[in-house]
């Protein structure tokens, strides 16, 4: 391997990377900043003393408690702005690839061989990762809120305000941990989107994960989040491991279909997985097994049905915000990697169908199914939005097998794809915001039982009825932007199904039997639709009707208030008018740039 | 030189002890220690196809795997312990609180 070019030193490098750069530089200030104090280092036999203003007694102004907060709100917006800059210069400006010789490119025409690729499809994965994290840290900041003055409790006062005052102390110290953890998530969801190559988006999805696992184990000193760590910890370490194994698997498949020498875990390029994959007459079973242990670990990430099982345990048992992030970055990082391996590498030639497709098409049914049926039997408002996401990954398989069928024209692929992607950005809007009503009535109360939620409307109109939007939107109820994504995702697997029905057919139900069985997925995709709307306005009746048992106002919570707003601003504008416009033209451009590749 | 073959044979056989162990043992720790072997399986892969060709990239993908399996255990074992200390047992079994 020759490098090129001096990689580091290359201009577009900074430039095509500016989000990922601003986290890296926003981790640095975290570990730094809190740090500086009036050391100094004394030159070996002198008197000499050079300050270094790193360590010894930290000055008052920058270790104040309140700070690791505001540096990684200000960077996870920064990155996502500039994340949000690709749509604003345009497509072709902002595509650039970087190859693993230190080739970097504008336009990837030349270079095949690239194993990292900033364009509109991982910019808009990136926006949407930034765009959750901030909120779901926007919530943490109330949750888990720093006091620049606490002090220690004098020993002769009463048990309860030791042990509140020592929670205050508790929490000013993992404010730096706390935030430094959400920008490692940012950062490893940042290369999930980004990456090309198999061994790198691994790597990408265990920096996100590994900190994830923490996050959720964060709150150490609530009884259940010890237990949800674990639970989660242990199934998606499992599920990594038969990731990893099936990517060994592909990348021996990838050396024996030619000389070894060339084996790869690309996706792209001349030798890479995708035309490897294109060039295999049969199906090898090897590749076929890989494939599939592949899915594994992204299916244990969107929480579909055969791994979800971790899902409930982890966002009922730990805090709030970060349940926000596990439902919406989380998922979005999981489908952001699906997406790439199954269009880019597997993707089907026009009409002939994956040999996923069976596989995919029965796992969303199930999925939608399951999730909404435990949705509806279970009395804690965490487990069914955890529920609730699971049936949401069931509607966007289905949409994925659509897109394996073959059947579909290049233009209803790209509403396909523009479906998911838009779902997913919709989704970091009403499931964040739905979760955030959750970490008000935690602060003071639990949020594990349906009575925390008794009576909503009575103590606080505005947030019980911004819940109520949410709770809506999640149900797809025009003209909300939950409806018009779940709206996209039907139209595009009715458009990629109806040509299969036999057009000679006399009555529908000639029709219905003569068409793809793809078809059907839209109708359970409409009827689960139905069913779910039972639990999500359930929601509605007990925070309108039932009454409450404490009269006390929601806590005083600014942050989390001002981001439930703008959640609700955000749900509503972006079902109808110009806004939803915008965002499905985004989507649009992301599914051009994945389909390009 | 040993045929690349039994060597991803012996990984193959490997990450089939980790993923039924992982399944079926209670002790957290236990558990832990098959999700290890599991990788080491995947280690044992990338080395076979780099014995094959001199491509250094298997081996590159060795070392990482190693150390993202390193902080794997330093994540879990923190986890545990954390759990241990509101819970007093690590046993799988006896963590159920979150059941509704």
């Amino acid at each position: 391997m020759n490098i090129e070019s001096p990689l580091l030193a290359h201009p577009l490098l900074v430039e095509s990377l500016r989000p990922e750069v601003t986290i890296i530089v926003g981790i640095l200030l975290l570990i730094i900043v809190p740090n500086l104090g009036n050391a100094t280092f004394r030159i070996p036999m002198t008197q000499f003393r050079i300050p270094v203003f790193l360590g010894g007694e930290r000055f008052r102004a920058t270790s104040d408690p309140l700070i690791p907060g505001v540096i990684s709100m200000f960077t996870l917006l920064l990155a996502m702005a500039s994340s949000l800059m690709t749509f604003v210069e345009g497509a072709a400006l902002s595509t650039v690839c970087i190859s693993a010789n230190g080739a970097i490119q504008q336009g990837c025409a030349g270079s095949s061989d690239y194993i990292l690729r900033s364009d509109a499809f991982s910019r808009i994965f990136t926006s949407i990762f930034n765009f959750a994290l901030l909120v779901g840290t926007a919530a943490m900041i109330n949750r888990m809120p720093a006091k620049a003055d606490a002090k220690a409790p004098h020993p002769d006062s009463s048990d309860s305000f030791k042990a509140r005052a020592i929670r205050v102390l508790l929490n000013n110290r993992r404010q730096g941990d706390f935030h430094l953890l959400v920008l490692f998530v940012a950062l490893g969801m940042s290369i999930v989107a980004l990456s090309t190559n198999l061994f790198l988006l691994f790597v990408g999805l265990e920096l996100a994960s590994l900190a994830i696992y923490v996050l959720v184990a964060f709150m150490k000193e609530e009884n259940t989040s010890g237990e949800a760590a674990t639970k989660y910890f242990l199934t998606g370490s499992v599920a990594s491991a038969i990731t990893l194994y099936g990517m060994s698997l592909l990348y021996i498949w990838s050396g024996s279909a030619t000389d070894y020498a060339s084996a790869t875990l690309n996706l792209t390029g001349p030798q890479g997985l995708a035309a490897t994959w294109a060039g295999m007459e049969t199906l090898d079973p090897l590749a076929a097994i890989g494939f599939g242990m592949l899915l594994v670990g992204f299916g244990f990430k969107v929480s579909a049905v055969p791994f979800h099982f971790a899902a409930p345990d982890a966002y009922s048992g730990t805090s709030s915000p970060m349940a926000s992030i596990l439902a919406t970055a989380s998922k979005a990082m999981g489908f952001a990697a699906l997406l790439r391996v199954l269009v880019v590498m597997t993707g089907p030639e026009f009409g002939s169908a994956a040999f996923w497709l069976p596989l995919l098409g029965i796992l969303s049914v199930i999925t939608m199914t399951w999730g909404n049926l435990a949705a509806l039997s279970t009395q804690n408002p965490k487990r069914m939005l955890a529920y609730s996401s699971v049936a949401h990954a069931g509607y966007l398989l289905a949409a994925l097998a659509a897109l394996g069928s073959g059947l579909a024209s290049e233009s209803v692929n790209e509403l396909l794809i523009t479906a998911v992607v838009f779902h997913l950005l919709v989704l970091a809007f009403f499931k964040s915001g739905a979760f955030l009503v959750l970490t008000m009535t935690e602060i003071r109360d639990d949020s594990s039982s349906m009575e925390s939620l008794y009576g909503l409307g009575r103590r606080d109109p505005i947030i019980a009825v911004a819940m109520f939007v949410f709770m809506l939107a999640l149900a797809g109820v025009p003209p909300l932007s939950g409806f018009l994504s779940k709206f996209l995702v039907i139209d595009g697997i009715i458009s990629a199904s109806t040509g299969s029905g036999s057009i000679s057919a006399t009555g529908a139900i000639a029709w219905l039997s003569s068409v793809h069985w793809i078809f059907w997925l839209a109708i359970s995709m409409a009827l689960n639709s139905a069913l779910s709307l039972f639990y999500y306005l359930r929601i509605g009746q007990v925070m309108f009707f039932e009454k409450s048992k404490s009269i006390l106002p929601l806590p005083d919570a600014p942050m989390i208030r001002i981001t439930v707003i703008l959640c609700l601003i955000l749900t509503v504008i972006a079902g109808i008018g110009p806004f939803s416009q915008t965002l499905v033209d985004m989507a649009t451009m992301a599914a051009q740039h994945l389909l390009k590749v | 030189m040993i045929d690349p073959g039994y060597i991803s044979g012996l990984s193959a056989i490997l990450f089939f002890i980790g993923l039924a162990g992982a399944f079926t043992r209670k002790h957290a720790i236990i558990v832990l220690m098959c999700i290890e072997i599991m990788l080491n399986a995947v280690n044992l892969n990338f080395v076979a196809v780099a014995m094959q060709t001199g491509n250094p990239e298997g081996w590159v993908f060795t070392s990482i795997a190693i150390a993202i399996a390193a902080s794997e255990v330093a994540v879990g074992l923190a986890i545990f312990l954390s759990l241990y200390s509101t819970r007093e047992t690590i046993n799988l079994d006896e963590v159920d609180l979150l059941k509704h």
